[in-house]
């Protein structure tokens, strides 16, 4: 390129040509000339595409037919295209003549952006890869969405309804939302002229339901139960989430339209997983390596950063999931998870579960509390007898540095959490009571407690503590899902507390 | 230089040099430059005086180009070094149109200037007109073509022409340089600009390829030079040729003489003439030295009819015409309903206006008048000129139509009009300006010429014998 520096943005004509003119060429036709000195220049402009026969046409605003020569020319380093007079610009040299020597024509030339140079890969490779449709599928197939039916009222007062992938929020103030039918949906024209939509997030288990709305039916609703929303719109049932919308704006984009809409309502509808689509497939979301967005818990989720590679390396060479979560004496939090359980009866891991801690839950936290928390830990047990095995097991616990979780109370704590809803507070009476149902035995969190089958088949968990600089207990770490055939829990455990201590140093550290 | 063997004047063996000091007869060059030139040696002075850039007048109406002064200054070294140096002068479009009334003035002008000088000069004329009844038969008989625009003349376009001149092609000149007559000095009607250039070339036995191409190139002077300006001079060969400028600190560059082959042609690659097609796109432009440049690899396809080019102007009318400037903002706000009230109202007074038999025009400068519909700007001026150009039959009328209109213009009143002393800025008085007759090119159409005898041609001795031999030599 002789060591031309072309600018990063477009730059104008005159600033890259050394002549532009305009002159007679006879009497009828007026010949323009744009001249370059440096042959990469002279390239670099010929290349970009701007100074083409339909560009002169709508510069100069005359039909295509009245331009008799438009081409580059290389020996000259030129461009050069001749047009036909145009009767605005009279008979040459005669009545109504505005430019005799037809010299000051070029003049709208002059600003004529040239886009700067564009790199060997977007002008050679792309644009043929580009024009393929399965290639920009699978490409952006890569790219996971979610699935929502989008419904409304058609003009004779019945439901229609369209599945998009391309579901997205926009703007909070106002609170806007977006998705991108195509232009050829045959849906969308029915449910826009009543200028109201409904999107309803659908759920993993619905992907008939999107199967259904994706299909040509005549009756998309069949089989299906709903109800209006505020405007009038379906919200499906057993939909995650719906968000009720005005249309605020619909924009052209190519094959299809970007429809915006005005939130007038929204809500979640039930605590589950989300349709995916993925790959040119439909699935739903694995956890994997998830954690808690709190600022509440900013020192422990800080933590939890550094420790999670540790975790995801131990998840994916048992096969097991890992978690990490939180107790501030009154209440722990899941705060993070790693891989996926192998076992299909240990039930996921939620992040953000949150349960009260109250005997027996939390157990790992209260082997390392203070007196008066183990009090109020216990407050639930009447009997004093059990209180006192449960300070016994607490400092078994300690002592062996785990301890652990069982099938027939992981099943109870599970319903515990499904019932409990929101964040905080006081346990309900009737959570104590079914909390301090679990307690019957404390023996059976303790390993090695005595009992050979410690940890045996039954136990589904386990948990240990890290600890702070201070030796404060910093998280509770939790493997669970691990395959129970292949190694005894005994061997998990040794990996859980490797990991523990590894993730203390990391704290100190 | 080879050894030469002079047949009317012209070196019949190749490589000949070819100077032509100025592009345009009249718009001056340095005589130093030139006379180095000369004794550097010099087969042919040929210099071009006509266009029909300058619009249709020059041929309607019969005016020059420049004045006789410019014409009588830049001849008179070039008839001294033909007197002296026995090296022909070719002199093409005489006068601007290349009328018959202008290749005569010339001829006169030349006179008048070998007799001040004290010498004698043979010249040839060749004529450029033809008979309006010669066109008006191949008209009849379809053997003239459209125009770019697809317009064909009409009869009256024809008959109405105030003169009808043809581009003659090189056989003219090849003729008075073949011919026994001895001549100095051709002076000839209008010519395809290269013709002289390349019939120099053709009688040496130079292809006509590389002929047309290197007097396409010269005809316009030093316009392919870097810097532009001032004379060129070719050595040409059989199949190639060279270029170099004759003014010192010049330079002719690969680049400057390819560029130049754009100039006021409507293509770059294909240039048409009257004797075929030269085809200039594989050639190529090689630097000699930093100021010279050779050009090889033209192609000529010669056509199979022989065609000429007419070129004929009528009178349209009388123009008279005013200028201003508007400043009131108010007023430019609404300038082309204004402008339609005055002209309606104008009307009324004058029929012929109405009617259409005369016309007015504006032009707004500071809005469209350059481009007209062309101008792709839409921003608002803070001041307009405007020129008004009124047409009609007679002077006398488009004085008068024209002092109605300014008038309106100046005091017609507009709707939220403050300003209500005057709405015009007028820089001139007497404020109407009558300018004369207005032409316009009724015919510029291709015509075959297929078994036409035209061009004549006429010998005269001008100047008168020198009879002080020391004035000669004091040169």
């Amino acid at each position: 390129m002789s060591g031309t520096v072309f600018p990063k943005s477009s730059v104008a004509l005159q600033d890259l040509a050394k002549v532009i003119r305009s002159k007679n060429a006879g009497p009828y036709e007026i010949t323009f000339d744009v001249m370059f000195t440096d042959p990469a220049v002279y390239a670099h402009v010929r290349d970009s595409d701007v100074l083409t026969r339909a560009a002169i046409a709508k510069l100069y605003r005359i039909d295509d037919a009245d331009i008799t020569y438009c081409s580059f020319f290389e020996p000259a380093l030129a461009f050069k295209f001749t047009l036909i007079r145009q009767d605005a610009q009279g008979k040459q040299g005669s009545v109504g003549e505005r430019d005799t020597f037809g010299a000051q024509q070029h003049a709208p030339l002059l600003d004529i952006q040239i886009p700067p140079p564009r790199r060997i890969m977007t002008t050679r490779s792309v644009p043929t890869r580009a024009a393929d449709a399965d290639w920009f599928r699978q490409v952006l197939g890569q790219y996971p969405t979610g699935v929502s039916v989008v419904t409304g009222i058609d003009a004779d007062g019945a439901p229609a309804g369209l599945a998009v992938g391309s579901f997205t929020s926009v703007s909070l103030d106002p609170p806007l939302v977006a998705f991108l039918p195509a232009t050829s949906s045959s849906s969308w024209p029915k449910i826009a002229p009543g200028q109201k939509f409904c999107v309803n997030i659908l759920g993993a288990d619905q992907e008939s339901v999107c199967g259904a709305f994706a299909s040509k039916a005549a009756d998309k609703f069949a089989g299906l139960s709903w109800r209006p929303a505020a405007s009038g719109a379906p919200i499906l049932d057993g939909a995650v989430a719906w968000v009720d919308c005005e249309l605020e704006a619909v924009h052209e984009a190519g094959d299809h339209l970007i429809v915006v809409g005005r939130v007038v309502d929204l809500d979640i509808e039930r605590p589950a997983l989300p349709l995916l689509f993925f790959q040119g497939g439909y699935g739903s979301f694995s956890p994997h390596s998830l954690a808690l967005r709190d600022t509440r818990f900013g020192v422990q989720l800080q933590l939890v950063d550094r420790a999670r590679p540790l975790m995801e390396a131990l998840a994916q060479r048992t096969g097991a999931q890992v978690g990490a979560a939180y107790c501030d004496g009154s209440e722990l939090t899941m705060l993070a998870s790693a891989g996926t359980p192998t076992d299909p009866h240990a039930s996921a891991v939620a992040i953000g579960q949150r349960l009260p801690v109250l005997a027996p839950i939390g157990v790992w936290w209260m082997a390392h509390a203070t007196d008066t928390q183990v009090q109020q830990w216990l407050q639930g047990i009447e009997a004093a007898e059990l209180r006192a095995r449960y300070r016994d097991a607490l400092t078994q616990i300690r002592r062996t540095g785990y301890c652990l979780g069982l099938t027939s109370v992981h099943t109870e704590v599970q319903a515990l959490v499904n019932s409990r809803s929101g964040p905080g507070g006081e346990p309900t009476a009737e959570e104590r009571q079914l909390i301090a149902g679990l307690a019957l035995n404390p023996m059976d969190y303790v390993p090695s407690g005595g009992d050979a089958r410690r940890p045996g088949p039954d136990v589904v968990s386990l948990w240990a503590p890290t600890f702070s600089p201070d030796g404060e207990v910093a998280l509770g770490l939790m493997i669970t899902g691990y395959p129970r055939e292949s190694r005894a829990a005994q061997a998990y455990a040794e990996d859980l507390l490797a990991l523990t201590a590894e993730v203390t140093s990391l704290a100190a550290s | 230089m080879s050894e030469r063997s002079d047949v009317g004047g012209v070196s019949v063996s190749t490589p000949i040099r070819i100077v032509t000091p100025t592009g345009m007869l009249g718009y001056g060059y340095r005589a130093a430059d030139f006379w180095r030139c000369v004794d550097e040696g010099v087969d042919a002075i040929v210099v071009d005086s006509g266009s029909t850039d300058p619009g249709p007048y020059m041929l309607g109406l019969g005016k020059t180009l420049v004045t006789e002064e410019s014409y009588a200054r830049d001849l008179r070294p070039m008839l001294r070094a033909s007197h002296e140096r026995r090296i022909p002068v070719l002199i093409s479009s005489a006068g601007g149109a290349g009328t018959r009334a202008q290749v005569d003035e010339m001829v006169d002008l030349i006179d008048r200037l070998a007799t001040e000088e004290g010498f004698a000069l043979r010249v040839a004329s060749i004529y450029g007109d033809i008979p309006a009844t010669t066109v008006q038969q191949r008209l009849a008989a379809g053997q003239i073509q459209p125009n770019v625009r697809g317009e064909l003349p009409s009869e009256q376009d024809v008959v109405g022409a105030e003169a009808i001149v043809a581009q003659m092609g090189a056989e003219p000149f090849r003729t008075v340089l073949d011919s026994d007559e001895p001549v100095d000095v051709i002076v000839a009607g209008r010519a395809y600009d290269p013709a002289p250039h390349a019939a120099v070339s053709i009688k040496a036995r130079v292809d006509p390829a590389i002929a047309w191409h290197m007097g396409k190139i010269l005809e316009c002077g030093g316009a392919c030079c870097e810097p532009k300006g001032g004379g060129v001079v070719a050595t040409v060969y059989p199949d190639t040729f060279e270029l170099t400028p004759m003014t010192p600190g010049h330079a002719c560059t690969p680049l400057s003489v390819a560029a130049h082959t754009l100039y006021e042609k409507s293509r770059p690659d294909l240039l048409v003439g009257p004797a075929g097609v030269l085809d200039i796109s594989d050639c190529t432009y090689t630097a000699v030295d930093e100021r010279t440049v050779r050009v090889s690899g033209s192609r000529f396809e010669p056509s199979v009819h022989p065609t000429l080019k007419l070129e004929g102007a009528a009178i349209v009318g009388y123009r008279t015409t005013f200028i201003g400037g508007v400043r009131d903002p108010i007023l430019i706000g609404q300038l082309d309903e204004f402008l339609a009230r005055v002209v309606k109202l104008v009307g009324g007074m004058h029929p012929d206006l109405a009617f259409g038999v005369a016309q007015v025009k504006f032009r707004i400068y500071g809005r469209n008048a350059v481009m007209g519909d062309l101008e792709p700007s839409t921003q608002v001026p803070h001041e307009v000129g405007i020129l008004g150009e009124v047409t009609a039959p007679t002077q006398e009328q488009a004085t008068a139509i024209c002092t109605n209109i300014r008038v309106g213009v100046l005091h017609l009143n507009y709707p939220g009009q403050i300003a209500t002393a005057g709405n015009f800025a007028l820089p001139l008085t007497p404020m109407e300006n009558p300018i004369g007759p207005v032409c316009a090119f009724t015919l510029y159409h291709v015509m075959d010429a297929e078994g036409l005898d035209l061009f004549p041609i006429c010998y005269r001795h001008v100047g008168t014998p020198a009879h002080d031999a020391s004035k000669e030599m004091a040169r």
